[in-house]
């Protein structure tokens, strides 16, 4: 499966892969309670980039442009952000079942996030929810490693125990000083919804993904020297501390900023990279770029349904994900028995 | 010149793991690490792989302080295998042996499309007698093929100095001697720690005998393997026969 042959059918696929989510990410646009064409959407996008456009409805354009084109985009960026987050943390703590919610990063975002928001703390919202990641990961790393070396089990516990604290921390949080609402913003922080994009979403969301991203790919032949272990990695010349600690930091930003714009979106980070590994090889040059596209595909169409399934009710985008990726989790967990997965 | 170990100590957490250890190992020649659970073997490879870094005294390669090569620079130098490794991810045999091209990769974006690393896997997939695998999973493997990949993968890394953390653990007595043999004709400094005394007397050309972080004796298999100095070491009983068709010693335990 490897060799020139191989490598065109991953290009093939590779290729095939951001073509479907450009069809989809424009189809998506088109979903909802106002009647769009495809047409409008192309439209609506050329008309904004100064390109020339057939004419649209004002309505039409800012229900396109302000409303479901950067939520489409918002939920591209988040998806591609968590799947990326998910393969690092697979690769870097050699945990399968590692993703940014297992190991509590995204409850600790969304405490952060959650805080500032409410309390009316001074901090940027992004930067707070990558305060919150990054404290919720030193947490769980020094529980696992209190009393011995950090295994993949401990560290999984460790970051239960965090995620959990941090969640029932932000219902808290959201309790005691919102009104009215305050169980829906509850539901949307910790399952996540896309409810609130706009502009600023998508900036961030994709700025965050653009420069993590990059620095995540360019570590790709690092990552593989993880594959046999801390002392195999040092022994091919990895300064395996260093390199573990940035690409967590990295992943710590980048799901910083996810969390800040969408909440807390579970599975996607978990299930991505194994279905994606399973096509691509566990190669991380192959295997990384396959994921962000992949994710953001998934999320795309995970958030469609989300609010389209019981329109005009909104469900959170966390129960669609976690709808899909369990079953395909179980799928992938049988299928691979006897291997590395004990 | 080979690897000269220079009055090296290492303690961790408090305890004395090596006390003042100075040794060889010869350049082209296999030395076997021996000793008791404990005595310092896996400790001592670790350091000459530059995994760890010793409390005091110098590990030289060639007359150069290991302490002074960049990381990179030393893993292309020195490959370890060690004990009981496996793979998060299952890979195939290729993409296993290619990760010991990593340290030679250059720039930002290291490739593993170079065809000098293909060549190179091939290389040492042969040499590992483990062409044959190159397209098998990891986990479809017998324990004796999988060492035979993990010596192609150290291979891969095109190493003057091969360190051997008990390569023969868990495996059969074919694949045992098999791969001893195969590690023996590469002609690759080695040095191997192992628990089989007869296996390391026929198959070392040097051994260094570790008792509780402390050298006990080095020298040929010969030399070092008499029954007062297994005795004391070991706590054993023990008698050392002249192989009937080799001559290597045997040591067999009353």
């Amino acid at each position: 499966m490897r060799g020139p042959r191989g490598r065109a059918r991953y290009a093939l696929g590779l290729a095939a892969t951001a073509a479907a989510l450009v069809v989809v990410a424009a189809v998506a646009v088109t979903i909802g309670p106002a009647d769009i064409r495809v047409s409008d959407v192309v439209a609506s996008v050329a008309g904004h980039l100064g390109l020339p456009a057939a004419e649209l409805s004002p309505l039409t354009d800012s229900i396109v442009w302000q409303l479901r084109l950067p939520r489409v985009l918002t939920a591209a960026a988040v998806g591609a952000g968590l799947a990326l987050s998910g393969a690092v943390m697979q690769s870097v703590t050699r945990n399968p079942l590692a993703d940014p919610y297992l190991l509590g990063l995204s409850s600790g975002a969304s405490l952060g996030a959650v805080a500032v928001l409410l309390l009316g703390l001074g901090v940027v919202l992004p930067l707070a929810a990558f305060l919150g990641a990054l404290a919720a990961l030193v947490a769980s790393l020094a529980i696992a490693r209190a009393g011995g070396a950090i295994t993949p089990g401990r560290a999984v516990l460790a970051g239960l125990a965090i995620a959990q604290l941090a969640g029932a921390a932000t219902s808290f949080v959201i309790f005691w000083s919102a009104k009215g609402d305050s169980y829906r913003e509850i539901l949307n922080w910790l399952l996540g919804s896309l409810a609130g994009s706009d502009w600023s979403t998508a900036a961030i969301s994709a700025s965050a993904l653009a420069v993590v991203g990059t620095a995540i790919l360019l570590a790709a032949p690092r990552l593989d020297a993880f594959t046999f272990g801390d002392t195999a990695a040092a022994s091919l010349g990895i300064d395996v501390s260093a390199t573990r600690w940035t690409l967590l930091t990295g992943v710590a930003l980048l799901t910083g900023a996810m969390v800040a714009v969408s909440g807390a979106i579970g599975f996607v980070g978990l299930v991505l990279p194994h279905v994606v590994r399973s096509i691509s090889g566990p190669t991380h040059r192959r295997m990384l770029p396959l994921a962000a596209l992949a994710g953001a595909l998934f999320l795309v169409v995970a958030d469609t349904l989300a609010r389209t399934v019981f329109d005009p009710r909104e469900l959170p985008v966390g129960i669609i994900t976690a709808v899909i990726g369990v079953p395909v989790f179980v799928a992938l967990f049988t299928r691979r028995r006897g291997a590395s997965w004990g | 010149m080979g690897v000269e170990i220079a009055g090296v100590s290492l303690s961790i957490g408090g305890a004395p793991i090596l006390r003042e250890v100075t040794a060889a190992a010869p350049t082209g020649q296999v030395t076997g690490l021996l000793g008791p659970n404990g005595a310092g073997k896996s400790s001592l490879l670790r350091l000459v792989g530059g995994i760890a870094e010793p409390d005091s005294g110098r590990i030289l390669l060639d007359g150069v302080d290991l302490a002074g090569l960049p990381r990179r620079e030393r893993a292309r130098r020195i490959a370890l295998l060690e004990q009981n490794a496996a793979p998060s991810v299952d890979l195939t045999v290729r993409e296993v042996v290619l990760l010991g091209r990593i340290p030679h990769r250059r720039g930002l974006l290291g490739s593993f499309s170079g065809e000098g690393d293909h060549e190179a896997a091939d290389a040492a997939l042969h040499a590992a007698g483990a062409l044959e695998l190159a397209d098998r999973r990891w986990h479809s493997l017998s324990g004796g093929q999988q060492q035979r990949v993990q010596v192609a993968r150290a291979l891969a890394q095109r190493p003057e100095v091969l360190l051997l953390d008990e390569p023969t653990n868990h495996l059969d007595v074919h694949a045992q001697l098999s791969l001893l043999r195969r590690v023996r004709g590469l002609g690759v400094t080695s040095i191997m720690a192992l628990h089989d005394l007869s296996l390391a007397a026929a198959h070392c050309d040097h051994i260094l005998l570790l008792a509780d972080g402390c050298l006990v004796a080095s020298g040929p298999p010969a030399e070092v393997l008499r029954p007062d100095t297994i005795g004391a070491v070991y706590r054993v009983d023990c008698d050392v026969l002249a192989h009937p068709r080799t001559g290597h010693p045997v040591i067999v335990f009353s």
